[in-house]
Protein backbone atom coordinates (compact mmCIF):
# COMPACT_ATOMS: atom_id res chain seq x y z
CA UNK A 1 0.00 0.00 0.00
CA UNK A 2 2.78 2.39 1.03
CA UNK A 3 4.72 1.49 -2.12
CA UNK A 4 1.73 2.30 -4.30
CA UNK A 5 1.31 5.69 -2.72
CA UNK A 6 5.01 6.38 -3.12
CA UNK A 7 4.86 5.28 -6.76
CA UNK A 8 2.02 7.73 -7.43
CA UNK A 9 3.95 10.54 -5.78
CA UNK A 10 7.02 9.72 -7.84
CA UNK A 11 4.98 9.64 -11.02
CA UNK A 12 3.77 13.16 -10.28
CA UNK A 13 7.34 14.28 -9.56
CA UNK A 14 8.56 12.67 -12.78
CA UNK A 15 5.84 14.43 -14.76
CA UNK A 16 6.83 17.74 -13.24
CA UNK A 17 10.47 17.11 -14.14
CA UNK A 18 9.46 16.12 -17.67
CA UNK A 19 7.56 19.36 -18.14
CA UNK A 20 10.42 21.46 -16.83
CA UNK A 21 13.47 20.84 -18.98
CA UNK A 22 16.92 21.63 -17.63
CA UNK A 23 17.15 25.38 -17.29
CA UNK A 24 20.73 25.48 -18.47
CA UNK A 25 19.84 23.86 -21.81
CA UNK A 26 17.09 26.37 -22.45
CA UNK A 27 19.31 29.25 -21.38
CA UNK A 28 21.98 28.00 -23.76
CA UNK A 29 19.48 27.92 -26.63
CA UNK A 30 18.23 31.42 -25.86
CA UNK A 31 21.81 32.69 -25.65
CA UNK A 32 22.54 31.16 -29.04
CA UNK A 33 19.51 32.85 -30.52
CA UNK A 34 20.49 36.22 -29.01
CA UNK A 35 24.11 35.92 -30.14
CA UNK A 36 23.31 34.70 -33.64
CA UNK A 37 25.64 36.29 -36.21
CA UNK A 38 24.31 38.79 -38.71
CA UNK A 39 24.03 37.65 -42.33
CA UNK A 40 26.63 39.01 -44.71
CA UNK A 41 25.44 42.39 -45.91
CA UNK A 42 26.60 44.99 -48.42
CA UNK A 43 28.69 46.79 -45.80
CA UNK A 44 30.56 43.58 -44.99
CA UNK A 45 31.27 43.02 -48.67
CA UNK A 46 32.47 46.60 -49.11
CA UNK A 47 34.80 46.26 -46.13
CA UNK A 48 36.27 42.95 -47.32
CA UNK A 49 36.82 44.27 -50.84
CA UNK A 50 38.45 47.45 -49.53
CA UNK A 51 40.72 45.37 -47.31
CA UNK A 52 41.67 43.24 -50.31
CA UNK A 53 42.41 46.31 -52.42
CA UNK A 54 44.41 47.88 -49.58
CA UNK A 55 46.63 44.81 -49.47
CA UNK A 56 47.69 45.46 -53.07
CA UNK A 57 47.62 49.23 -53.19
CA UNK A 58 50.44 50.21 -55.53
CA UNK B 1 12.18 -15.67 -1.96
CA UNK B 2 10.65 -12.20 -1.90
CA UNK B 3 12.99 -9.23 -2.36
CA UNK B 4 13.04 -6.89 0.56
CA UNK B 5 11.12 -3.66 0.28
CA UNK B 6 14.03 -1.13 0.19
CA UNK B 7 15.57 -2.57 -3.04
CA UNK B 8 12.15 -2.59 -4.72
CA UNK B 9 11.52 1.01 -3.75
CA UNK B 10 15.02 2.04 -4.82
CA UNK B 11 14.48 0.40 -8.19
CA UNK B 12 11.13 2.10 -8.56
CA UNK B 13 12.57 5.51 -7.75
CA UNK B 14 15.51 5.02 -10.09
CA UNK B 15 13.30 3.81 -12.94
CA UNK B 16 10.88 6.70 -12.72
CA UNK B 17 13.63 9.30 -12.47
CA UNK B 18 15.52 7.77 -15.40
CA UNK B 19 12.36 7.87 -17.49
CA UNK B 20 11.84 11.52 -16.61
CA UNK B 21 15.42 12.46 -17.45
CA UNK B 22 15.36 10.46 -20.67
CA UNK B 23 12.54 12.59 -22.01
CA UNK B 24 14.95 15.55 -22.13
CA UNK B 25 17.57 13.70 -24.14
CA UNK B 26 16.10 14.91 -27.41
CA UNK B 27 16.21 18.50 -26.28
CA UNK B 28 19.85 18.14 -25.30
CA UNK B 29 20.73 16.60 -28.67
CA UNK B 30 18.99 19.45 -30.47
CA UNK B 31 20.79 21.96 -28.25
CA UNK B 32 24.07 20.42 -29.38
CA UNK B 33 22.98 20.67 -33.02
CA UNK B 34 21.97 24.30 -32.42
CA UNK B 35 25.46 25.03 -31.09
CA UNK B 36 27.01 23.38 -34.14
CA UNK B 37 24.81 25.47 -36.46
CA UNK B 38 25.72 28.65 -34.56
CA UNK B 39 29.41 27.82 -35.00
CA UNK B 40 28.78 26.94 -38.65
CA UNK B 41 27.03 30.26 -39.33
CA UNK B 42 29.81 32.19 -37.56
CA UNK B 43 32.62 30.34 -39.35
CA UNK B 44 30.91 30.51 -42.74
CA UNK B 45 30.50 34.26 -42.46
CA UNK B 46 34.12 34.81 -41.42
CA UNK B 47 35.64 32.42 -43.95
CA UNK B 48 33.64 33.77 -46.91
CA UNK B 49 34.60 37.37 -46.11
CA UNK B 50 38.27 36.41 -45.60
CA UNK B 51 38.24 34.48 -48.87
CA UNK B 52 36.64 37.43 -50.67
CA UNK B 53 39.35 39.75 -49.35
CA UNK B 54 42.06 37.30 -50.40
CA UNK B 55 40.59 36.86 -53.88
CA UNK B 56 40.34 40.61 -54.41
CA UNK B 57 43.95 40.98 -53.33
CA UNK B 58 44.95 38.14 -55.61
CA UNK B 59 43.30 39.49 -58.78
CA UNK B 60 44.43 43.06 -58.21
CA UNK B 61 48.03 42.24 -57.32
CA UNK B 62 50.35 44.04 -59.72
CA UNK B 63 47.51 46.07 -61.29
CA UNK B 64 48.13 49.77 -60.84
CA UNK B 65 45.38 51.42 -62.86
CA UNK B 66 42.55 52.32 -60.41
CA UNK B 67 39.70 51.75 -62.86
CA UNK B 68 41.02 48.33 -63.76
CA UNK B 69 41.47 47.45 -60.10
CA UNK B 70 37.88 48.50 -59.41
CA UNK B 71 36.64 46.47 -62.39
CA UNK B 72 38.48 43.36 -61.22
CA UNK B 73 37.22 43.77 -57.66
CA UNK B 74 33.66 44.19 -58.94
CA UNK B 75 34.02 40.96 -60.87
CA UNK B 76 35.04 39.09 -57.74
CA UNK B 77 32.16 40.63 -55.83
CA UNK B 78 29.70 39.59 -58.52
CA UNK B 79 31.01 36.02 -58.38
CA UNK B 80 30.65 35.89 -54.60
CA UNK B 81 27.16 37.40 -54.52
CA UNK B 82 25.71 35.40 -57.41
CA UNK B 83 22.75 33.14 -56.56
CA UNK B 84 24.18 29.95 -55.12
CA UNK B 85 27.54 31.64 -54.57
CA UNK B 86 29.52 31.72 -51.32
CA UNK B 87 27.64 34.70 -49.83
CA UNK B 88 24.31 33.13 -50.70
CA UNK B 89 25.39 29.87 -49.06
CA UNK B 90 26.75 31.53 -45.91
CA UNK B 91 23.54 33.53 -45.52
CA UNK B 92 21.41 30.42 -46.11
CA UNK B 93 23.27 28.60 -43.32
CA UNK B 94 22.66 31.62 -41.12
CA UNK B 95 18.94 31.84 -41.93
CA UNK B 96 18.24 28.10 -41.67
CA UNK B 97 20.28 27.75 -38.48
CA UNK B 98 18.46 30.57 -36.74
CA UNK B 99 15.10 29.20 -37.87
CA UNK B 100 16.13 25.82 -36.45
CA UNK B 101 17.03 27.26 -33.04
CA UNK B 102 13.76 29.19 -32.88
CA UNK B 103 11.79 26.10 -33.88
CA UNK B 104 13.47 24.03 -31.15
CA UNK B 105 12.58 26.70 -28.58
CA UNK B 106 8.95 26.67 -29.74
CA UNK B 107 8.73 22.87 -29.83
CA UNK B 108 10.23 22.56 -26.39
CA UNK B 109 7.17 24.28 -24.94
CA UNK B 110 4.90 21.52 -26.20
CA UNK B 111 3.95 18.65 -23.92
CA UNK B 112 5.09 16.04 -26.41
CA UNK B 113 7.39 17.78 -28.88
CA UNK B 114 7.32 16.40 -32.41
CA UNK B 115 11.05 16.76 -32.98
CA UNK B 116 10.76 15.51 -36.54
CA UNK B 117 9.28 18.92 -37.43
CA UNK B 118 12.70 20.57 -37.14
CA UNK B 119 14.47 17.89 -39.17
CA UNK B 120 14.19 19.65 -42.55
CA UNK B 121 15.75 22.85 -41.19
CA UNK B 122 18.67 20.99 -39.64
CA UNK B 123 19.16 18.82 -42.70
CA UNK B 124 19.00 21.77 -45.13
CA UNK B 125 21.38 23.90 -43.08
CA UNK B 126 23.89 21.05 -42.90
CA UNK B 127 23.55 20.34 -46.62
CA UNK B 128 24.39 23.96 -47.50
CA UNK B 129 27.25 23.94 -45.01
CA UNK B 130 28.72 20.79 -46.53
CA UNK B 131 28.38 22.37 -50.00
CA UNK B 132 30.15 25.52 -48.81
CA UNK B 133 32.95 23.40 -47.34
CA UNK B 134 33.51 22.00 -50.82
CA UNK B 135 34.01 25.58 -52.05
CA UNK B 136 36.25 26.94 -49.29
CA UNK B 137 37.83 23.68 -48.16
CA UNK B 138 38.65 22.58 -44.65
CA UNK B 139 38.89 26.14 -43.37
CA UNK B 140 35.40 25.33 -42.15
CA UNK B 141 35.29 22.70 -39.41
CA UNK B 142 33.60 19.38 -40.15
CA UNK B 143 30.15 18.66 -38.75
CA UNK B 144 30.31 16.25 -35.79
CA UNK B 145 29.03 12.79 -36.67
CA UNK B 146 26.50 12.88 -33.84
CA UNK B 147 24.79 15.92 -35.40
CA UNK B 148 24.80 14.37 -38.87
CA UNK B 149 23.20 11.30 -37.31
CA UNK B 150 20.60 13.46 -35.60
CA UNK B 151 19.72 15.11 -38.90
CA UNK B 152 19.17 11.67 -40.37
CA UNK B 153 17.64 10.11 -37.31
CA UNK B 154 14.86 12.65 -36.95
CA UNK B 155 13.86 12.63 -40.59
Amino acid sequence: MGALVLAEILKIVAELIRKRPPADVLAELRNLEAAWPEPIGADDLDAAIKAGLDRTTP
Amino acid sequence: MTPSRPPILAGLVLGILLAACGSHANLQRHALAAQVLHDAATSARAVVLEQLEADVASVTAGVTEPAERARLAAGVRARYTAPGGPVDMANAINRLGLAYVRSVLVLEQEDRPAWAKVAPLLRDALAVYVALRRVVGDRLPAVPAVVLELAGAVS
